[in-house]
Formats: structure tokens, sequence, C-alpha cells
């Protein structure tokens, strides 16, 4: 896991860019005992030191991490046992044995229990560790602050969690959603004021309003039919409650969600018709010919395609499940009626910041660099980063990748990833196998992996999924990069 | 199952015995060399062992065809006999003229000199060994009185020097170099030198190598001549009992090539390796100098035989074992040709043209005529036909449109010329695309005859097949033309046998021991002990004797002389041409065998890497050479091993197998004055880039019509057609091109492919029920995958999902499964195989990896190969 963070020995104010770093003084460089971790209390935290040193010839680096192992939830992490797996250098915690990168926290076998890495840089032998200003003074001070966080999805959730293990005691958290819906915001006051009239003060808002289902016109019928939504995967066992007793079904969507229900009704014995609200299936996730493959692939399977026209002639319903699943967008509503730039979702920064800095938003409702997150997306990274800049220890940036958008019911698998649409300068790399019903193309720019979407075959989907978020130079491998990374 | 069958092997003049055996009913014969064999007991090279792969009959050409139409035998018989006839009434018999080969049988040859010279009046008959020992021959006969080799392979074995002067043996008489190899077992150790300007395979086994700069070697022989006189070995006594003429050829040689500073300078040699080579020779009686075309092929040519044997003749190592100059001829019966007389400037049986020559052969055919003056040797009689001066010219298992010099001239000679007849064993080839008639002619395995080897020796060479279609016996052919012509009695041969025997006893007709060549013990064999001659050397085994009236030998003095055409600020490099390892010829038949075409399977140039950096050309890419001549488009191979200002270019690939890469065109037409042999090693010429905007290749199960393609090589492989594609101007659809390329119309075809726009690359594969059908690979860049994987993938019965993984790769998704370009072709061994096993097993010597990999164990001419891989894995 490569991260942008700061790497070894950061020359003198490149983290500035960020936050106005405050460098601490901690020792001298010859205090530290080469790969060999050691605590240091700075701050008022405890962090991990370790000097890093190859070989003989090798002048070595310092990192710096929390030394709180968030897993065992014990300082720990400088008795760690230095290492390196597969060139990522890491230090083992000694309880669970997890490993940690040096350089940027990441945990690598539970993302989840990362853990904070700090700038570090070696000024005449000396080394300091960069903590933000704000964070040291209110270290001593310690009058906490207001955050109000509006929604109770998962990504609220997680933002709260990861808060409350790296900066328990910098806010009075509230979190509101569910039963008194927020009605408005004066940014200029910062008040937040619900649906019963209660007006919370904040210092700090945090948006995760997430996503709401899309209306599609429903095909017009004659006689009734039963119409359910759907808009959620997890909850296939309640669509197919519903469709007892149903013999055909018309779903409309051609989403993700919209071929989950189709063939989880077909497979129970239902006659299935799709009708598209767009020209193609999940055009937000394959391209046309991928979609056509699917498409074929689904004919086959016998489900039935119906066109959702403007005027549609009324058909007998009876009898008939209607399953609305043409998918999400992000629920902006809020959002706009403050004032927050918005497009499709709630414009964010790198650091997840709106509009107004006092402002973050995560989750469904973001949009972030012309990307949205829909349902599958793993929210991890935006928590991690969104958190640590309310615990001010932020120097990490989010970026910009979208998730691998993943289809996968028996016999069909499909997935993309990033930028598929391509455009100015973007190049496309594209492999057929007709016969075996494989379809993969990469979409690549500045010989860099943009986007991906495969069918047929998605055995390297992560593989890509990782070039893609860590722009990777691929400009070498770029003739076998269709073929997996085995074939380099 | 049939009988193993004895025969002698089709390629050069080493003349090796092979033993064809019928394997399992519907198998490839089996063939293996003859242990009983004095040529090579039982040794094959490369090109040998591989004679099973080009039995089939694909491509031969099985029916007479007149005017492109097939015809019956008689017609097309009356055809040329009527053509032939029309012309000699009208124009008389210097109007008509053959040009055969020393692929010929010594009983067609026999018959084909005897039409001509005898019974048409005229010398209008020459043959391919013109452009290859042509030199030989003539200095032959200045020094000895008449065309005889003074050595044998036994000679060779023997030498406690042996001395190749223009001669990649390794490559070219892969047999006779093992010998010289064994033969350096020995204790003492014999030397080894070479001379050469290229460094070739030949060179990884030398003591020396003289790398003389092209064309010097007179300078470098008379300067040998001036050393041994000046240091006092000169065999007194023998110079004074058998020869004549010394003190002007060692006049000639001090005045020329006294001082040795002088001539290193001259040959462009290090003075120290020169008189090295000088005290070597000097020291050793025992001393074979072996030479072969680049001493023949030069327009001082003779001069440089006799400068040779001059040396030879003045040290006395001549008729003694292991000593004497060496011959070694390219063609399996150059020699038969040279026997039976089959030159424009020789009668017949070694006997000249002049009055008693003439007597002695009209009295014994009784023909109504006789040859009375020498006619055209091939170069002049390719000029004649262009000048209209010969208006019928029939051509015999040869192909002159692609190894003549000028050879795009020789096609637009041919495409004037009334009447070209061609016999030949296939059906396509560059003359044949001229012939107006083709008469189908046996190939190896199906005709049965004899033919002489470069150390004189006679063997057989029996059929094991069947005649396929319609083809004949070229004899056959030449006798029934000739009865057609009125000439019956003369030519009602039942059988090769009853020719053989005519000719033996011409050979022995009025002989009396005047000519060396006498066969008169061969006259009047039975059938069945004719069928069974074992090989046999001609000649006395003992004693020195030369065919000169006075018994002498004669020292020729030989004043060096540079090559024709010098070259200029236009043109100059210097364009060398030769053989490669597993080619022969224009490919005809070694082109057909897979193994044989994986070691080098393009036309290349190759050119010092200097130089290269001068004229801008780069290892891999395509090169444009250039002479005043012609040109042609061939692949770039950066070699050390080439000397600065020359460039080397292969002569096997023709219109057939390449878009452009006929090396006959570039040649000049300049020739040896007396032996009329053209000087194909030296003709200046210009490099540059030939750049391209696709590269590409295509491997296909059936072969393809490629057109449109700017440049291509078409090779053949092991059940598939490779063809290596280069192209300019505006890319194709790539997916629709190789569709149609492949021919492959139906949608739901096995069809994958790959597709970057953006690097402008497609690759494509096709399969039909799981076996690979073909697949197409192009790129702007030179950066295609390797050929061999893919190439193997052909001979599986079914493509596996984990080889279809990596069909557009080209690679196996696994590494280490590529066994990478050929180097053994014996036993098929790839290089990467090689390399890898150097690496694991840590093997430090050629011997050890013939031991783990059998590479090199058979005919070893690619040893030297294998040695250079082990050094460089130890460097």
């Amino acid at each position: 896991m490569n991260r942008p963070l700061p790497g070894p020995l950061p020359q003198a104010g490149e983290g500035t860019r960020f936050t106005p770093w405050s460098w601490v003084d901690i020792c001298a460089l010859d205090d530290l005992v080469p790969n060999v971790g050691v605590a240091a209390l700075a701050g008022g935290r405890q962090i991990a030191l370790f000097r890093v040193v190859a070989g003989d010839a090798d002048p070595g680096a310092v990192y710096a991490i929390d030394n709180r192992d968030l897993k065992s939830g014990a300082n720990v992490l400088s008795r760690g046992i230095v290492g390196d797996l597969q060139g990522e250098l890491v230090v083992a915690s000694p309880i669970y044995k997890q490993h940690y990168s040096l350089r940027s926290g990441h945990c690598i076998e539970h993302p989840e229990h990362s853990v904070v890495s700090y700038p570090v840089r070696v000024l005449d032998g000396r080394v300091q560790i960069g903590l933000s200003s704000s964070y040291l003074r209110r270290a001593a001070k310690a009058p906490r602050q207001k955050l109000v966080v509006i929604g109770g999805g998962v990504a609220a959730r997680g933002v709260v969690n990861e808060l409350l293990e790296i900066a328990p005691d910098l806010y009075d958290i509230t979190v509101l959603g569910g039963a008194d819906p927020v009605v408005g915001v004066q940014r200029f006051k910062r008040i937040v004021r619900t649906g019963s009239g209660r007006e919370l003060p904040y210092d700090r808002l945090l948006l995760a309003t997430g996503a709401i289902p899309v209306r599609a016109p429903a095909p017009a019928r004659e006689s009734p039919a039963t119409e359910i939504a759907f808009t959620d995967v997890q909850e296939i066992d309640a669509l197919l409650e519903a469709a007892q007793g149903h013999t055909r079904a018309t779903v409309i969507g051609g989403g993700l969600l919209a071929i989950e229900a189709a063939n989880a009704l077909l497979r129970q014995g239902l006659d299935v018709s799709l009708a598209l609200p767009g020209e193609r299936l999940m055009p937000g996730e394959l391209d046309a010919h991928a979609a056509g493959l699917l498409k074929a692939s689904l004919e086959k399977r016998g489900v039935r395609f119906e066109a959702l026209s403007p005027n549609p002639s009324p058909t007998s319903g009876r009898g008939e499940l209607v399953v609305m699943a043409a998918g999400i967008r992000p629920n902006i509503a809020l959002a706009a009626k403050i004032g927050l730039r918005c497009e499709h979702g709630v414009l964010v920064s790198d650091t997840l910041q709106t509009f107004d800095p006092r402002i973050y938003a995560v989750g469904a409702c973001v949009q972030h660099r012309n990307a949205t997150f829909g349902l599958a997306t793993p929210l991890d990274q935006q928590i991690r980063v969104c958190a640590s800049h309310l615990a001010e220890l932020g120097h990490s940036r989010y970026r910009s990748v979208t998730g691998t958008r993943r289809l996968s019911i028996s016999g069909i698998e499909a997935c993309s990833a990033g930028d598929i649409v391509g455009g100015d300068g973007a190049e496309d790399l594209v492999y057929r196998d007709t016969r075996r019903g494989i379809y993969k193309r990469l979409v690549v720019k500045d010989s860099r992996v943009i986007g991906a979407v495969l069918y047929g075959d998605v055995r390297d989907a992560n593989w890509y999924f990782n070039l893609i978020r860590n722009r990777t130079d691929v400009g070498a491998q770029r003739d076998r990069l269709l073929f997996g990374p085995d074939a380099g | 199952m049939s009988a193993a069958v004895r025969t002698t092997c089709p390629y050069c003049g080493v003349g090796c015995g092979v033993i064809a055996k019928a394997a399992a009913h519907g198998a490839p014969y089996e063939i293996s060399g003859d242990p009983a064999h004095p040529a090579n007991f039982g040794r094959l090279c490369s090109k040998g062992s591989a004679l099973g792969d080009t039995l089939g009959l694909d491509g031969r050409l099985l029916h007479p065809q007149v005017e492109g139409r097939r015809a019956s035998w008689n017609d097309a018989l009356d055809f040329v006999a009527s053509g032939l006839r029309r012309i000699l009434d009208t124009h008389g018999a210097n109007a008509v003229a053959l040009y055969v080969s020393g692929q010929l049988l010594t009983e067609d040859y026999y018959v084909a000199n005897k039409l001509v010279k005898g019974y048409l009046g005229t010398a209008n008959i020459d043959t391919n060994s013109r452009l290859c020992m042509a030199s030989a021959v003539a200095g032959h006969k200045r020094a000895f009185g008449e065309d005889v080799v003074p050595v044998s392979y036994d000679d060779v074995d023997r030498a406690d020097l042996v001395v190749l002067v223009g001669s990649n043996t390794a490559w070219c008489h892969p047999i006779v170099h093992q010998r010289i190899v064994a033969a350096r077992e020995r204790t003492p150790k014999p030397k080894l030198v070479v001379v050469d300007p290229r460094r070739t395979a030949t060179c990884e086994d030398a003591d020396l190598h003289l790398s003389i700069r092209a064309g010097t070697d007179v300078w470098l022989f008379n300067g040998l001549l001036a050393f041994l006189d000046r240091h006092g070995h000169a065999d007194r006594d023998f110079v004074r009992t058998y020869t004549d003429g010394v003190d002007a050829a060692l006049a000639v040689a001090h005045a020329t090539a006294g001082d040795p500073d002088a001539v290193a300078e001259r040959c462009g040699v290090d003075v120290a390796d020169l008189t090295r080579f000088y005290s070597w020779f000097a020291a050793t009686p025992r001393v074979v100098t072996l030479f072969s075309q680049g001493v023949n092929q030069s327009s001082s040519g003779t001069d440089k035989v006799n400068s040779i044997i001059n040396c030879h003749l003045l040290t006395g190592r001549i008729g003694k074992p292991g000593a004497g100059p060496f011959s070694i001829t390219g063609q399996p019966n150059a020699m038969g040709g040279r026997e039976v007389g089959g030159f424009a400037n020789t009668l017949a049986a070694h006997l000249d043209l002049d009055a008693r020559g003439q007597q002695i052969v009209q009295s014994f055919w009784k023909s109504p005529h006789i040859a009375t003056q020498q006619g055209p040797k091939a170069v002049e009689m390719f000029e004649r036909v262009h000048r209209g001066e010969i208006k019928a010219i029939w051509i015999m298992a040869t192909n002159p449109v692609v190894s003549l010099p000028d050879a795009d001239r020789v096609r637009e000679a041919l495409s004037k010329c009334e009447l070209v007849i061609v016999s030949d064993c296939v059906a396509s080839t560059d003359t044949l695309a001229a012939a107006h008639v083709a008469l189908p002619a046996l190939g190896w395995g199906e005709k049965d005859g004899t033919v002489t080897n470069s150390e004189r020796r006679i063997s057989r060479q029996r059929a094991f097949l069947p005649a396929p279609g319609e083809a004949k016996a070229d004899w056959w052919i030449v006798c029934e033309v000739a009865k057609r012509l009125g000439f019956g009695d003369a030519f009602a041969f039942s059988s090769a046998a009853a020719i053989f025997d005519e000719h033996a006893r011409l050979s022995a007709h009025e002989n009396d021991g005047a000519r060396a060549f006498d066969l008169g013990a061969l006259a009047g064999m039975t059938r069945e002990q004719y069928d069974a001659l074992e090989p046999v050397r001609w000649g006395s085994a003992s004693g020195i004797q030369f065919s000169h009236p006075d018994r002498r030998a004669r020292f020729v003095a030989t004043s060096p002389k540079s090559p024709v055409n010098s070259p200029s600020a236009e043109f100059p490099l210097v364009l060398n041409t030769g053989r490669i390892r597993d080619q022969w010829h224009t490919m005809t038949r070694t082109g057909r065998s897979a193994r044989l075409t994986s070691h080098l399977p393009e036309p290349f140039a190759e050119l010092h890497p200097a130089d290269a950096l001068l004229y801008g050309v780069r290892d891999g890419g395509l090169a444009r050479v250039a002479t005043r001549w012609g040109a042609m488009v061939v692949r770039l191979r950066e070699s050390a091993d080439q000397p600065r200002g020359s460039v080397f270019a292969p002569i096997h690939w023709n219109d057939t197998v390449s878009s452009d890469a006929r090396v006959g065109a570039l040649v000049n037409p300049e020739i040896d004055p007396i032996s009329g042999e053209p000087e194909f090693k030296h003709t200046p010429a210009r490099l540059e880039p030939f750049d391209v905007d696709w590269h590409g290749f295509v491997l296909a199960r059936h072969a393809l019509a490629i057109d449109g393609v700017t440049w291509w090589t078409r090779i053949q492989g092991e059940r598939f057609t490779r063809y290596e594609l280069a192209g300019r101007g505006p890319k194709p659809d790539w997916a629709a091109w190789a569709r149609r390329l492949l021919a492959v119309d139906d949608d739901d075809a096995d069809w994958l492919d790959y597709r970057d726009d953006g690097a402008a690359t497609y690759r494509a594969a096709h399969l039909v029920d799981d076996r690979m059908h073909g697949c197409v690979f192009v790129s702007p860049r030179q950066d295609l995958p390797s050929r061999s994987w893919l190439s193997s993938l052909f001979a599986k019965t079914r493509i596996e999902e984990i080889d279809r993984v990596g069909l557009l790769i080209g690679a196996p998704p696994t590494a280490d499964s590529d066994p990478g370009p050929t180097v053994c072709s014996c036993f098929g061994v790839g290089r990467n195989v090689i390399a890898r096993a150097i690496r694991e097993q840590k093997l430090s010597s050629a011997k050890e990896v013939t031991a783990c990999l059998k590479a090199g164990g058979n005919c070893g001419s690619c040893l030297p190969e294998i040695r250079r891989l082990v050094a460089g894995a130890r460097g």
C-alpha cells in the first residue's frame, strides 16, 4: 500500500502545503538505534520512532507513527519488529503481529485499524516531528470543540469511531439523523436547526447524508401490478419474499441493483423483463461493448428486455411484480439548500472539506473529483482521512479513485474501476476473446491506468484497481498490462 | 518395410553418404549418416540430418507445362524439339544454349553435354558450377595441366597445419570441418589458420585468424612464396624434377610482396600475425591449404588459386600424405560436371576444345558435329540471351534469376528470350516464372546415378522413393528431346547405368595415361555391379604425376590485382555474399524444413556495429542495401565479426520467399578473365535505413496470400507458415485486415484480439476446434514477442486454457517455457534452453552442454555458437 504520505526525511517545509506544522524537536539522530523502534512523547501523544538503515552505505530514514496499536489498544508499536513486506517498510505489532506501514501508518491486514503517521525531518542532526500547530495549542488548553454529524449511516459511524480512537478528547460530538431531521444550517453563525426546532452550534460539521433511490417512470399497466423498490443488494431475501405468488416480474433499472434483482427473480422461476431507463446496462460501470456482452448473456438466460418509452401503451399487469431498482444518487438536498457547492454530489476537496472549510462530508453523498460513491464502494479511506483531519492530525489526502464496481452473478463476472469514459489524451487497450466471452478494456492516460472495464474475467481486478489508485507508471509494461500481473 | 537405401547427400561437395530408411507406415523417412562412407563415416550436418523434412510433395512440379498449361510429356517434348529445331534451322546452333547445374547427376550431365557439343555442334553449355569453382578448375589446369584435386579428406586428417582460405567450413562444409576439429585432438595438436575477412564460426576453432582485406589473397600468398624462398624453405629437388616456371613466379612474388610489412599493410593485418602464419607454413611439411568461394568468386580468382598452388609446389608439399592445395566444392556434383566436361570452355572427359580433343571425342561419339570453339561462360551466356544472339535456352536444376550476378538483367534477358525451357523438380522458382516450358524432373531420393565429391570420390545417389506425378529423370528428358531432334541412335540409353558406362569408356578412350581422369576400370559393369558400386576415388593414389605434356607442373606468376570495382563515396561499403549454416542455395529444398529455417529465418545483411552507427541503421531494423546494379531490403544484424567497411549478405533468399531480398540482383557482373567466375564477394554498396511505419508477423497453419505489404518474408515452420511483415503508409483497420488475411469471415469464429490504438498495436489469434489456426501481431515498434513459443502451439492438438491466456502476449504466462531461437537444428534446441542449462547446471564447456542437452552432438556445426554462449555466461 503505497500512499502519498510524507516519505522518509522530507525536505523542510514539504508538509506545510496542507497544515501549518510545528516541528517538535525529539532527539539527536545518533540517539536512534538503527532498525529498533523507540517511543517519544510529543504534544501529549505517544509516538513510535524508527530509524531504518539498510546497510553501511544507506544514510537511513526516520519514520514516526502513533505508538498505539489500535487493534489491541496498547501503546506498543515502538517495540515491534521492523521489516519489509513486499517492498513496504512495516513494523509488526508485538501483540497480534499485524503490520503497519512505517510510511503511512496503514495497517496491512486490518485497514480499519490503521494509525496516524507523522512527517519527520532531520535538521542539523536533530530529529523533528511535525505536529499541527492548532493541535498543540489545544492540547495545551483543551476546551472541547463541538462536532455535529448529520447522518447515521456507515460513513458517519466510521468517522466518529475513528475520531474517538485517535483524538478522544478533542470534540463534543452530536450525531443527528433519523427521527429529528435537520432542516437548516446557518453557516455564518455555525448553527444547525432540526425539525423539532433544536439549534445546535458547531465548530465542525460533518455531512453524511448518504444516497437516495432513483425513481424511473414505471411502465404503464392497465390492471394493477405490485410495485416494490429495491435499493440494497443485501435485501435480496425481502425481494424474493415479495415475489411469492407472482409469475412474472418487470425490473426497472439498468444498474447493478436491477441486474441482481432480475437474476434472483429469474432463478426463482419468474418470467423476468428488464426495463432500461437508459440506452444500455450499467452505464456508469460498463462501456457499450461490455454492456452489450452482458445484455446478450442475460438474454441467453431468459431475461427479456423492454424499452421504457415516455408514452407507453398500457399492458396488463396482472400477476406482475414491478421492481423499482434504478439505483441511487447522492443525497444533496440539505447541502444544496445551505449553499454548499454540489454537482451530482456534495463537492469535497482532498481533505474531504466542502466549499465551507468547517463543513466536512463523507460517504455516498459526496462527489470527489467527478467521482461519486455508490453502494459497494469501500469507504474506509474516506473515513480515515476525514477523521484524521478532524483530529487535526491530518496531513494525508484523499486520493481521487472510485472503487471497483463489481457485478458477480453466477456465470457473469463484470467489474470496472476508475474513469471508463476516457476522453482527451486517454487511450484504450482492449482485449477480446469472443469464444470465452471475455472483454477487458483499460483506459490509459499519461502512462497511467485511469480506468478499467473487465467482463468475463475479473481475476485481475484488484491489481488494476491498485494500479489506478497508486497512479503507477505503467509505460514499461503497457503491452502486457491486459494480461495480468503475472505476464510481466 | 523397405530396406535401408545407401545414397549420397544432395547438398555440398563434401559428398556424405546417407542412409534412407522408411520408417513406420506413412511416417517420414529416417535419414542417417552412412557409417561406411569414407567422406563422413556416419556423420551428417544439420542440413543433411533434416533431409527427411524436405521429401514432401508440396510445391513439386509434377506435370509438364507448356505456356503455363498442363501438357502431356509427348506434347511438351514435341514443343521443345520443334522450338529448338526451328531456331537451329533459322539461326544456327549458336542460337541455342543449355544452362545446367552441379545438382545434376553425372549421367544427366553427360547426355546434356553430348547433345550440345556433339549433336547441336556448339559449346553453348555452361553450368552454375561456373559460379562456384570455375577458378579452381582454371587454376588446376594452369598448374597441373588437368583439373585434378591433388588431395583427399585423409590428407586433411593427417595434416599438421590446415590453412582455410575464404571458407566458412564450419557452416558450409560442416563434416570436413568436424574432421579438422577431430584431428586437433591429436598430439601434437595440428594448427588451424583461417584466412577470411569475416570472423566466421570457423574462426572459433582457429589458432590464428587473418582478417585480410577483401581481395588481397594474392598479396598474402605471393608474400608467403617470397618468404619461403627467402628463408630457404624451397624444395629444390622437387622444383627441379617436377615443375617449371619457378623463376618468373618468384620474381613477381618478390617484386609485389617481398616485404612482409608492406604485405601486412596491404592485407590489413598485423605483421606479427602475418609472419606467424608464414613461419608456421614454412615449418610444417604436412600442410593442407583448403580453399573455397572466398578465393574462387573473384575477378582474380584463378590467380588466387595459383598463388596458393605456387606455395605448395615450391615446398614440394603436394602429392604427399597430409599435404596439398585443396579446392573444396560447393555442390554435390560440381566435380561430376567437371569430369563430364559440361562447361563452355571444355569439351568432354577432361579434354579441351582443341583439335586433339575434338578428334578423340568425335571419333568416340561418331557424332555429326563437334564443338570447335568455346561457348559463352555463364554471365556471358545470359548477356547473349539479352542481346538476342541466343534465342533458346534450356535451364536445368538451377535458378539463375536468383543466383547470377546482376540478376535483374538475367530476368530481363529471359523475358525477351524466344524459348525458355526449364527442367526442375519444384513448381515455383523465380526462373520458372520466365519459362515457356516447364519439365518436371526427379528430385533427390527419386533419381538414380552417380556424383563426385571434392576429393574425386564417385558415389551412387540411389532412388528410394517412387517418381512423383509424371516427373522424369533429367537424362531421360534430354534423350527424348535428342530423339525428337533426330539423334535417336546416339541417345538410346535405357538407364543411367548405360550412360555411366559410355562416360567411363570415353574417359579411357585414347587416354594412355595422358589424362589422370580415367574411369576405364569402371567400364563394362553390369547393371547389378553399377547398383552396388561402392564409393570409389579415381586417379592414382600414389606417386606424383602432372598432365602437362612434359609431365611437369607449372608455377604461374601471379600479379596481384584489386577487385574490379572499388568502393566510392557513393558506394562506400563492400558487399560480400555467402552461405549460412542451415540453408542451401536458393532454399527450394532447405526452405521446406522447419528445423533449418529457424536458425536464421530472415534474409539479412551483417554489418560491423560501428558502421551501423555510421550509416544510421540498427540491429534488427530493416535496411536497404544498394549497389549500382540493384537493391534489396533485408533485416540488419550488427556483428563485430564483420570487418569495418564490409557488409555480408546470404545468397539464399529470393522472390518466392521474400519481397525484396535477391542478393544476386546487387552483385556486379564482373568476372575473372580466365575462369569466367563472377566476383560475388566484392561489390561496392551503400546501406541506408529502410523506415517503415509498422512491423508485424503472422503465423498461419495454411499458406496465405500476402499482398499490399511493403516488405515480407515467408518462413516454413513445423505445421505452419510464418510471415514477417513491415509496412509503410496509412495503417489499415487492423481487425478487419487481420480477419481478411487469415480468411476468417465468420463472426462466431473463435477469435481473440488485443488492440491498443494509442500504441498502434494489434494482436489477434484464431483457433479452430481448439487448435491454433493463425495469429497476427502488429506494432509500430519492433517490440514484437518471440515467435518460438507461438510457433510451438501449432504442434499441439489442443490449446489449453493456460496457453490461451498467453496467446496474445505471445509468451507463456509462466516464464521459462520459451525455448528461444534455435541454435542446434539437429535436435531443435533453443538458445534460452541452452543458456538456462548453462546457468542452472553450471555447465562450463560445450561438451558438457552436449552431454546435458544433446545440442551439438550430431553435426557439431552449432558448437562454435554454444561455446560462445558458455563463454558469455562465464563473462
